[in-house]
């Protein structure tokens, strides 16, 4: 089967929110770096999981907020576009998957799954 | 006239020389119900009557069903739309299932509002719960089999709060799926569970527990004197039967009147994207599901504590039952813990389950 992603084109605001001005390094399950997120890549790629019990979260306008969320319709996690929880029960933010980006603008994305339900991020694809 | 034994006299005396048929007859059906029969007591004789109908219409949807992530939705929905009267099996097995939840919860509330699990019939209630987690397990599994969306996010979320089980949850989970994300091995898992595993465990589980309920007797009524119990003791056969079958006759009734009235309808088939879908799960897990999202219930904690750690001291609480609770004193009105607990249980499932409903309708 083929699975969930959102791809962001991000503001400036987004990716420092998302990489707090340090690249992001991706890991094997026994810890060698395979893959590094550059921090001034314009476009961020979520893991359709969603972090608290694995359901697919969506893309909302709260118009009472003024914003745009990613909102988990199963136990109504909520979450800013950066990723970070911004209500309900999730445990950690949104997963941020490794990606690749060609001059043509098209963004690959290497698969990785993380364990649901855990503070901490646990890789198990 | 002739004094002669027919073929099918002959037959059935055969039968009974070498088995005892008509010992077995007059044991089955000379059971004494002390008090006399009641309506209170037909719950567990339904149950029966619903399990042995999902097994037939189940085994009928196996002739057509296909359990491969390619072809399950396909072969469900031919069910539906070319099978004849395939719709109204495939409705009727779907409302069947919901019967036998809400009569689980007659038939527990019964034994538990007459205190008949105290003594002597402690074995017949823990054999009860045991029951319960696999008619629960049924629901469970049985809805991934049509891999529409409806399944295919129930069974993602269910999963999930299974790993979230101390110790043995991760290992539950990774054999459930079949893998480290739910697909062919998962479907594949639980069709096996629920066509083989689940039924032979009923199976058994159902015998133990009719078979301890013999061997201790009814308990009949919590009114009245032993004398007064004795005198108005009927047997099992006719008036209790009797009670029983116009009950199984209103719950077949019932089950067809819903088939025909809202037959299943499959929503499109299973992806990881749930598009416009709201996932949810079955309205018996729906009380579960909405306590989930209470805030009380966030973060890695939390969540053990709403998902695994509440209702698994609520099933321990269930289980300790006849041990902690060992007055003879069966009158539910003069018990007024275990009443005022099974109305705060009933209640909080109730509105749970009611706000999850009125939740719907803030997600779009």
């Amino acid at each position: 089967m083929d699975k969930n992603v959102w791809i962001l084109k991000a503001s400036p605001a987004v990716l420092e929110e998302v990489y707090k001005g340090k690249d992001m390094e991706f890991r094997d399950q026994v810890g060698h770096l395979v893959w590094t997120n550059k921090k001034d890549v314009p476009y961020v790629v979520f893991s359709g999981k969603c972090p608290h019990l694995g359901c697919g979260y969506k893309w909302r306008k709260v118009p009472k907020l003024g914003k745009e969320i990613f909102l988990c319709p199963c136990h109504l996690s909520i979450y800013e576009p950066s990723g970070k929880v911004l209500d309900g029960p999730a445990p950690r933010p949104l997963d941020t998957l490794p990606i690749r980006v060609d001059a043509g603008g098209n963004v690959e994305i290497i698969d990785m799954e993380f364990k649901a339900g855990t503070k901490a991020q646990t890789r198990i694809v | 006239m002739s004094s002669q034994p027919n073929v099918l006299e002959k037959v059935i005396a055969f039968v009974d020389e070498r088995v005892g048929l008509k010992t077995l007859q007059a044991k089955m059906l000379n059971e004494p119900v002390p008090g006399g029969s009641r309506w209170a007591y037909i719950f567990g004789s339904v149950l029966l009557f619903i399990f042995i109908m999902q097994a037939v219409t189940g085994i009928l949807l196996m002739f057509y069903y296909v359990p491969s992530a390619d072809h399950a939705y396909a072969s469900t929905q031919y069910i539906i739309h070319e099978v004849d009267y395939g719709w109204f099996l495939l409705s009727y097995h779907f409302w069947g299932s919901s019967a036998m939840v809400v009569m689980v919860f007659a038939h527990m509330s019964q034994v538990f509002l007459w205190g008949a699990y105290k003594s002597p019939r402690e074995m017949i209630w823990l054999v009860g719960l045991a029951l319960f987690g696999i008619v629960m397990g049924f629901g469970f599994t049985g809805y991934l089999l049509p891999w529409d969306q409806r399944a295919y996010w129930a069974t993602t979320v269910g999963v999930e709060i299974m790993d979230k089980t101390p110790i043995v949850g991760d290992f539950m989970a990774r054999f459930l799926k079949g893998g480290a994300t739910p697909g062919q091995m998962t479907l594949s898992r639980f069709f096996v569970i629920h066509v083989m595993i689940l039924p032979a465990t009923l199976m058994g589980l159902a015998g133990l527990h009719i078979f301890l309920f013999r061997k201790a007797g009814p308990a009949g009524p919590f009114r009245g004197t032993p004398e007064e119990l004795k005198a108005k003791t009927d047997y099992f056969f006719p008036r209790q039967i009797w009670k029983d079958m116009v009950a199984m006759g209103a719950v077949f009734a019932a089950i067809c009147s819903l088939a025909f009235i809202e037959p299943v309808v499959l929503l499109e088939e299973a992806t990881p994207d749930p598009g416009e879908y709201h996932p949810e799960p079955e309205w018996y897990f729906l009380f579960l599901f909405q306590l989930l999202r209470l805030k009380i219930f966030s973060g890695e904690f939390g969540q053990f504590l709403g998902a695994i750690a509440i209702p698994g001291a609520f099933m321990a609480l269930l289980a300790a039952l006849p041990f902690i609770d060992r007055g003879p004193e069966r009158n539910i009105f003069k018990r007024p813990v275990a009443l005022i607990g099974w109305i705060v249980v009933m209640a909080a499932i109730l509105i749970f389950t009611v706000s999850a409903i009125i939740n719907r309708e803030f997600l779009d």
